[in-house]
């Protein structure tokens, strides 16, 4: 399985991210607010910032998309591509978890606790997790291929830090976001000193599966 | 009014003038009666149709979405679609087609191009109205709508396939076409039709339960209606066929209303009636030859008797007395024809009578009678009272038999009385072998007097007549005595009412009596004795001879009295007074 192999291929190119980072020796944080157009703070926007340089090497970490109370928890959980996921049954039932979305089809059958595989994101894009058993279930990955990413609080707020000094260009995704490709990238130069920004989305009614 | 010749013609043509009127109202009434009910029938079984189409209509959908709902939440089907290839999905989708037993399933990416389809109907490209159900379906999870295809109407659903959110459209649909129209009609007993208005108004049929000939009528009716006004269930005219119909809306396809259409046709409603219709109008038919006999029977059991009676009134008119209408009924006719007998009979009875009065009175007392009416009771009049008698008929009778005696008195009185009434006198009574005659009462002629000696005279004659024959066969002359005297007297009915005579009475009949009597006397020698005052009444003159003065018998005064000889100046009175010598 190449999964098993992974995470010896993910620690080399981590090893040689950090060895960039620290050649540049400066990083900046940039704080984000997202608003929708009532100005109401848009909780569970993913917010990312791409560099000149392209896409960045997969990471090998660990994600833990839970299920607590026939739900998934986070709602919506970004990860830098190679990031394995691992989603721990905590509700005394079985849930069978799947995705039909192209970035990562997948199903774990009806399972209890936390022997479940995890699931490497391989590829950037949307993943939306479903239970077949509970349609009401819904939880989004969304894999990009930068490690500055986050998503925003129940706030609006979500911090990028770390961020190389340079020219970024800063992207937002939300479950629900209507298509306006001029407000969904801001393009920046990130210097040494910590900065602000903020995007304005405008979002589609929530309409949830029904329990 | 109605100038009939015949009372049959005019109660025939009453009776059944009314009698058809009645049955024809009965008839007209029955009909609109039915005809109304049956137009009710069909009223209701086109609102509970309409009812049932749409319950029926309601649960199919239901049936599906539900089917349809399930199938887009199988694992299975998401887990199929999720391989992304066409020909597996196609696949899927005809199987799973069959499964939920829709006409046909459509799955439309999210960016809504087809990605595959079961059914006959080759979609292609997405038309206008089914984006426009999706685009319903994005915001309410599920939308319905009739929707054209490639020609072909089909009810679609549109609901999204969730994993967990949408990731493709899954549209399912039933056809609309002529098998659902026929299991519609199976259960409505309606014709059932779905149609739809192009732009020129002009109606297209696009399924129906109707043979294929009937649909082209039907298109027809449409377009001949006018749509401005009208209501729900309307009449509707097909090939000269009244229908009821009930119209409404099923869905808009490319912008056009598709309706559906239930009918019934009035005629075959009314079919049982049409039955009820013949029998009531044989009973019709039966019930007007009946009255007409009946009519017949009554106009003749009316006519019949009264054309007896006519023709028997007409025989009475003619004299013809021997007249008896028979008429067996017990009604008014009965009674008439009873009545008209019994009148006959009286007719007769009365013409018997009067014969026989006229035998035993004179004529002139009997029509007297008999035109006037009779009462007890007399008046003043001056007649001429003669008395006659035969001489010598006592010793006469002696000698004969009595039927012999008889026979030649009645001779005798037969010609006597001849000669009175002939003188227009009136034998009031026979004396025996006399005569009592009355001159003047009860009806006055011209020179009563006159008349009563010129009776006298003839009667006379007559005895000499007589006496020739009697001689003739050997047989004693008879000789006779006339008085005959003119005065006031009293002349009436007397007697008692149950039994009564015309007569005179007074001092003046018995003086002719006894003039009568006189002329038994040798000395005067002659038949005839009157009174002067007869003499001087009587208008004709007479040869005379005065007797002098007469005592009489019951009066004080002496009358003067004549001997009558003859006719004044006549050859027969010389003749006579030559015979009175001998």
């Amino acid at each position: 399985m190449p999964i098993i192999d992974r995470p010896y291929w993910c620690a080399g190119l981590l090893a040689l991210l950090l060895s960039i980072a620290m050649a540049s020796g400066v990083a900046a944080t940039v704080s984000i607010d997202v608003v929708d157009g009532a100005g109401t703070p848009v909780r569970d926007a993913v917010v990312y910032a791409q560099g000149e340089r392209g896409p960045s090497a997969a990471r090998c970490v660990t994600v833990v998309v839970d299920q607590v109370d026939r739900e998934f928890v986070p709602f919506v959980t970004p990860v830098q591509t190679g990031t394995s996921i691992r989603f721990p049954n905590r509700d005394d039932i079985r849930h069978h978890v799947y995705s039909f979305s192209p970035a990562k089809t997948f199903a774990i059958e009806l399972y209890r606790g936390t022997a479940a595989p995890q699931v490497v994101m391989d590829k950037p894009g949307t993943v939306v997790l479903g239970c077949n058993i509970h349609d009401h279930m819904l939880a989004y990955i969304f894999v990009v291929d930068t490690p500055h990413f986050g998503a925003t609080d129940r706030d609006g707020k979500a911090m990028l830090s770390d961020l190389p000094p340079g020219r970024h260009a800063f992207r937002i995704w939300h479950p629900r976001l209507q298509d306006m490709p001029d407000a969904l990238v801001q393009e920046r130069v990130v210097g040494a000193a910590d900065s602000r920004m903020s995007f304005k989305v405008l979002l589609k009614p929530e309409r949830r599966p029904k329990h | 009014m109605f100038g009939f010749r015949s009372f049959q013609d005019r109660i025939v043509f009453w009776f059944l003038s009314l009698v058809s009127l009645g049955q024809i109202a009965v008839f007209l009434a029955v009909d609109i009666i039915n005809a109304r009910h049956a137009r009710h029938q069909i009223e209701i079984a086109l609102e509970f149709g309409g009812h049932s189409f749409q319950r029926h209509i309601q649960q199919r959908t239901e049936q599906l979405s539900e089917a349809a709902r399930i199938l887009a939440g199988d694992f299975a089907f998401k887990t199929a679609i999720a391989t992304r290839e066409k020909a597996t999905m196609q696949s899927v989708l005809e199987n799973h087609s069959v499964r939920i037993g829709a006409d046909l399933m459509l799955l439309i990416s999210l960016d809504e191009t087809l990605i595959a389809q079961s059914g006959d109907t080759e979609v292609g490209e997405l038309t206008s109205p089914l984006r426009n159900l999706i685009m319903v379906a994005e915001q309410r999870d599920r939308a319905w709508a009739v929707v054209e295809l490639n020609g072909e109407a089909y009810r679609l659903l549109v609901i999204p396939v969730l994993a967990p959110i949408p990731v493709a459209w899954l549209a399912v649909g039933f056809h609309i076409d002529d098998k659902l129209a026929l299991e519609l009609h199976q259960f409505t007993n309606l014709g059932v039709s779905f149609f739809q208005r192009d732009v020129a108004d002009a109606p297209r049929i696009l399924a129906s339960s109707l043979p294929p000939a009937s649909r082209v009528h039907l298109a027809r009716a449409l377009a001949r209606e006018d749509q401005e006004t009208q209501a729900p269930i309307r009449p509707l005219r097909v090939v000269g066929e009244e229908h009821l119909a009930l119209v409404a809306g099923f869905g808009v396809s490319a912008g056009r209303p598709i309706q559906v259409l239930l009918q019934r046709s009035l005629d075959e409603e009314m079919a049982p009636f049409q039955r009820l219709r013949l029998i009531v109008f044989v009973l019709s038919l039966g019930g007007l030859l009946l009255s007409l006999f009946g009519a017949l029977f009554i106009a003749r059991s009316v006519t019949r008797p009264l054309r007896a009676l006519a023709q028997a009134v007409r025989g009475v008119e003619g004299g013809n007395y021997d007249q008896r209408v028979v008429v067996r009924q017990k009604d008014e006719l009965g009674e008439l024809a009873g009545a008209f007998n019994r009148m006959v009979k009286g007719l007769v009875e009365r013409d018997r009578v009067r014969n026989v009065l006229g035998m035993v009175v004179s004529n002139a007392v009997a029509e007297s009678l008999l035109s006037r009416k009779i009462e007890l009771g007399g008046e003043e009049r001056e007649v001429s009272v003669l008395f006659s008698d035969l001489r010598n008929f006592t010793a006469f009778s002696e000698r004969r038999s009595p039927q012999e005696v008889v026979k030649r008195l009645n001779e005798y009185l037969t010609r006597m009385s001849a000669i009175v009434e002939a003188n227009h006198g009136v034998v009031d009574k026979y004396l025996g072998d006399g005569v009592m005659a009355i001159f003047g009462a009860p009806v006055q002629h011209e020179d009563d007097a006159g008349n009563a000696l010129k009776a006298a005279l003839d009667m006379c004659a007559a005895l000499d007549v007589m006496n020739t024959e009697l001689e003739a066969r050997g047989i004693q002359r008879l000789d006779m005595g006339v008085g005959v005297n003119t005065g006031t007297v009293v002349a009436g009915n007397m007697g008692s009412l149950s039994r009564l005579n015309y007569t005179v009475v007074g001092d003046g009949v018995n003086l002719a009596s006894r003039l009568e009597g006189l002329t038994k006397r040798v000395a005067y020698n002659t038949r005839v004795i009157a009174s002067r005052a007869t003499l001087d009444k009587a208008r004709r003159r007479f040869e005379t001879r005065e007797l002098g003065m007469a005592q009489v018998r019951g009066r004080d005064e002496e009358i003067e009295i004549f001997a009558v000889l003859g006719y004044a100046a006549d050859s027969v009175l010389a003749r006579n007074v030559t015979q009175k010598k001998d």
